[in-house]
């Protein structure tokens, strides 16, 4: 047979063809000139565009003042914006080289970004104050400072130029009442009866206080403060109007604190108790109401109450399903907290595909171990009882579940989530043991999601709370794994599903240690674990939610994240 | 017979390079960043507890070194091999007993972590660490590999009010 050159050629042509075809020639990649707030920011390589995506290089960090940490062998970055909020954001591949998607890294800073004419413009909501360069000072000299500036001065700049406004409370006077005993700070968020003595913040802040700037310019600030001011001791409250609950649809709903003056609140959920609490530290209530009952399919009320501390209140909202939660500031001065069923609700139970995964296994990764009786005890084994037993008890209810490992084997660290990610598993299930060297007072049950994972922390707060009911110890919550470590927990990062690490109870601890070897108190846990994930996959709370707000549980206060 | 080889040869070859260029020209394919090398070509010179220091890097083996013998989080026997820098990641090589890290559950690896990131918190030019333990990069049980770990500006917290 004899076959022409020309057509090997064109054969060949086709071929090249069909693969420049494959790259996507309808989404050309073109550079553009990056732009922040106007300014023209120019790049060592430049910023890439390819019709629905704009690429910063991983230099552009510097510009917007963030940090950005890549884990070895890995697609993604850690970024830490400037106010220290931190994300794990997927790199895409341009050019040979790890970039940033721009609108991954606009919802982290919370900018604004326009795409035109071969520019790309980034704005911030409010222009970053520029802050002169400034020589290093002494600490002094830094305190002095500070007692210029306020604690409210990283919520102004997140806000807006009212609330910046706002919050210049080190140059606020506040009323006499406030400012000669802090404690009325606590006296006004016990009830609402000082509500008529109590001023408008956002009245005060709207008049000449307009001007002040947040952080004093350096030259002003006085060398060296040996007395601070009598305002540096006192806080100037912001008031609790209102409490607004919507609901979006029947699966989520936005509460909304609505309040005058700067908040930051600290939200977190306790599933036993059915709560979520929401602790607004310098706030007082000036709301005549302190109950509300809500008809709503999430939630069934909610309550105004003196807080944990002195100058803190609480607003309670009583839950009557298990959920995920995540808020985030309400300008111009609220909060907003929107509450979701988990994501799995609205399946079967049964039909649910779970990976358990017994930690540590293998004859060198034999996790902690402690002697009892003479014999020492690993934790890779105790793991493993407890993991079998989980599975025997999903497996009855007619669940397919696998785990990483059913022997004493050693599987590694990335492979334990593959193996999940492949099945593909809808839910993630580590088990440890935990340690504390040198604290034997260290107890309880402990749950690890990854970083904000909103559903790893509902499947996490489902089973801590039960472990720790079953085996009569503390619960020590749900917590971020980036909480424990700074690129979080290897086997929760991978994992593609709710995922979460129980570390069961310390092997540190004698009580703990006693418990943990018993088969009574590993079947409890395990029991414990497997109805934590069916009560997370039904959204249902442990014993129930209150059905009104009024009789509510009393609040411990819950470990969060 | 000979003919059809090479027909099969040419159009294999222009397959991979059909391949290699789309791959070239793609625009989101997520690729791995590049492991950083596990050793650090810097000059160093040996300090008097044997300890191999990069040049310039005194001061980060001297905070080191006071971290270690505080005990407590770091496992006990552990010594300091050496202390360098790579750009802004600091490479500090341990010898085998910080291994021991891992037999310590969570709280025991989050201890030893934060203690070494508390050490080279204070010094500006360091950013990130990595842990080198028998010249490979240190695998924490949970944690997994110890490199491009940042030194400050973490919300980790200790047990305390445990």
């Amino acid at each position: 047979m004899r076959v022409p050159v020309y057509k090997i050629i064109a054969f060949i042509a086709v071929l090249v063809g069909l693969a420049r075809c494959d790259a996507d020639p309808a989404r050309p990649i073109e550079p553009v000139q990056l732009r922040v707030d106007g300014k023209a920011v120019e790049l060592a390589s430049p910023a890439l565009y390819d019709g629905r995506e704009v690429y910063l290089p991983l230099e552009v960090a510097a510009v917007l003042k963030c940090k950005v940490v890549m884990p070895d062998k890995e697609d993604y970055a850690i970024v830490a914006s400037p106010k220290g909020v931190r994300r794990e954001i997927a790199l895409a591949r341009l050019r040979r080289a790890p970039m940033i998607p721009l609108s991954s890294l606009a919802s982290l800073l919370d900018v604004k970004y326009a795409v035109s004419g071969g520019f790309c413009d980034i704005r911030y909501p409010v222009a970053p104050r520029a802050e002169p360069a400034q020589p290093e000072r002494p600490k002094s000299e830094r305190a002095a400072r500070q007692v210029a500036s306020t604690s409210g001065g990283s919520t102004a700049s997140r806000s807006g130029g009212s609330r910046a406004a706002s919050a210049t409370h080190g140059g606020v006077q506040p009323p006499d009442s406030i400012e000669k005993d802090p404690n009325a700070i606590g006296q006004l968020g016990s009830g609402g009866s000082s509500r008529q003595t109590a001023p408008r913040q956002g009245a005060q802040a709207g008049g000449e206080q307009t001007a002040a700037p947040v952080i004093a310019p350096v030259d002003d600030v006085p060398p060296v403060a040996t007395t601070p001011p009598k305002t540096s001791s006192v806080r100037t409250p912001s008031w609790l109007r209102d409490i607004v609950c919507e609901a979006v649809d029947p699966a989520q709903t936005r509460l909304l604190i609505v309040a005058d003056g700067p908040i930051r609140p600290s939200v977190r959920m306790a599933a036993a108790q059915g709560v979520l609490t929401v602790d607004l530290p310098g706030t007082a209530a000036a709301t005549a109401q302190t109950e509300w009952t809500f008809e709503n399919p999430l939630v069934a009320g909610a309550r105004v109450e003196a807080g944990p501390a002195v100058g803190v209140t609480r607003v309670v909202f009583a839950l009557r399903r298990l959920v995920t939660y995540r808020d985030r500031p309400a300008p111009p001065d609220g909060h907003e907290v929107l509450i979701r069923l988990p994501k799995l609700v609205g399946r079967r139970f049964e039909e649910m595909r779970i990976m358990v995964d017994p930690g540590h296994g293998g004859p060198s990764a034999t996790g902690c171990s402690a002697m009892v009786g003479g014999r020492r005890i690993y934790e890779k084994d105790l793991n493993l009882a407890i993991a079998k037993k989980v599975v025997e008890r999903l497996r009855s209810a007619g669940l397919f579940v696998t785990m990483t490992r059913a022997t004493d084997v050693a599987v590694g660290l990335s492979e334990r989530p593959s193996l999940a990610n492949a099945m593909p598993a809808d839910v993630f299930v580590s088990i440890h043991v935990d340690d504390a060297p040198g604290n034997s007072r260290a107890s309880g049950p402990t749950a690890y999601y990854h970083g904000n994972d909103e559903n790893g922390r509902a499947l996490g707060l489902s089973i801590v709370e039960g472990v720790a009911a079953a085996g009569g110890l503390p619960s020590r919550g749900a917590r971020s794994d980036m909480s424990r470590f700074r690129t979080g927990m290897a086997v929760l990062k991978r994992a593609e599903m709710p995922a979460v690490l129980i570390e069961v109870a310390y092997i540190s601890n004698p009580g703990d240690r006693a418990k943990l070897i018993t088969e009574e108190f590993q079947t409890r846990v395990a029991t414990a674990i497997a109805d934590g994930i069916r009560r997370y996959v039904e959204g249902k709370l442990p014993g129930g939610a209150p059905e009104e707000a009024v009789g509510m549980p009393a609040v411990q206060t819950p470990e969060g994240p | 017979m000979r003919r059809g080889i090479i027909i099969v040869v040419v159009v294999g070859v222009a397959c991979a390079a059909g391949l290699w260029y789309a791959r070239s020209r793609s625009g989101v394919s997520p690729a791995p960043v590049q492991q950083p090398a596990p050793t650090v070509s810097t000059p160093m010179h040996e300090a008097s507890d044997g300890v191999k220091v990069a040049k310039g890097c005194d001061d980060l083996a001297h905070s080191l070194r006071a971290a270690i013998s505080r005990g407590g989080a770091i496992p006990e026997g552990t010594r300091l091999v050496s202390v360098a820098l790579d750009g802004t990641e600091c490479v500090v090589e341990m010898s085998a007993e910080f291994a021991e890290v891992n037999n310590r559950g969570t709280t025991g690896e989050a201890e030893a972590q934060n203690a070494l990131c508390a050490a080279l918190a204070p010094f500006d030019r360091v950013q990130t660490l990595r842990v080198l333990v028998e010249g490979a990069v240190f695998e924490g049980s949970h944690s997994g590999e110890w490199s491009g770990v940042p030194v400050r500006g973490g919300e980790t917290q200790s047990d305390e009010g445990l």
